[in-house]
């Protein structure tokens, strides 16, 4: 294995073997990253519509009102939230905090970002069956 | 090892990287508060921004809340490009464009912000 290809290995050793903690917040961190970054682009585009006039704005931002874009919301909440705690870990990390409490952390970041999007769901639910 | 490449040149990205994520943490808070929990369920409007944007406070938060995401994501980006030199070989004119596109962001997400802020011919 070359220096050159050996980060595209872990991560496929990664998917395929799902025991390396370390390696699957790795991942995790990275993809939302990825995603993270993406939205960030489409969400100065869609915002940009202010400029062409307040009524477009309000037609887009009208858009973004329904149940799919809220579910959608959700999700980026999710992605948010974990990439937060998981960079949190790696911040403490950097400054020596919790070195050997790296799975622990790691599990703890998900559990927190789970309770966020399970709260987060409990108040669009009654946005999703209330109105009809 | 790559040697050629100065000291500096990635100790002070990692450093903004790490203070930019603490700083995104409680704007990010905020963000999502005011755009989807204070007033759950309602479309946002231009006239509620509007009327937000009124407070130079908010206006420098939002501002923050530009330049720090769009540096983190690209400078996150950077760092996914230097973990695969066999498919992208990193070198600095892909920092400089990456930096051209932070500050071309920038610039068209005041450009978007403006109008909130003179209220756009109403």
């Amino acid at each position: 294995m070359s220096v050159k290809d050996s980060q595209l290995k872990i991560l496929l050793r990664t998917v395929s073997n799902y025991d390396e903690h370390g390696t699957l917040a790795y991942a995790f961190h990275r993809l939302t990253g990825v995603i993270l970054a993406g939205y960030l682009f489409l969400h100065i585009w869609t915002l940009s519509s202010s400029t062409v006039s307040p009524a477009a704005f309000d037609v887009t931002l009208g858009t973004f009102n329904q149940p799919l874009f809220l579910a959608l919301d959700v999700a980026l909440l999710a992605a948010a939230s974990f990439h937060a705690f998981n960079g949190l870990r790696i911040i403490f990390f950097d400054l020596g905090i919790g070195i050997k409490r790296q799975k622990l952390s790691f599990v703890l970041s998900m559990i927190l970002t789970g309770i966020l999007v399970v709260l987060a769901v409990e108040l669009l639910i009654p946005l999703f069956f209330g109105k009809g | 090892m790559n040697t050629d490449v100065g000291r500096g040149f990635s100790t002070i990205p990692w450093l903004l990287q790490r203070i930019s994520a603490v700083v995104l943490v409680f704007l990010l808070i905020i963000h999502f508060w005011v755009g989807h929990y204070a007033n759950l369920g309602t479309p946002i409007t231009f006239a509620d921004v509007h009327m937000r944007l009124q407070n130079a406070v908010v206006v420098i938060i939002d501002s923050m809340l530009l330049i720090s995401v769009v540096f983190h994501g690209l400078n996150g980006v950077r760092n996914i490009i230097l973990d695969y030199p066999s498919i992208l070989p990193h070198n600095r004119s892909i920092s400089l464009i990456l930096l051209i596109i932070g500050i071309a962001t920038v610039i068209f997400g005041i450009y978007s912000l403006y109008p909130f802020i003179t209220g756009a011919g109403r």
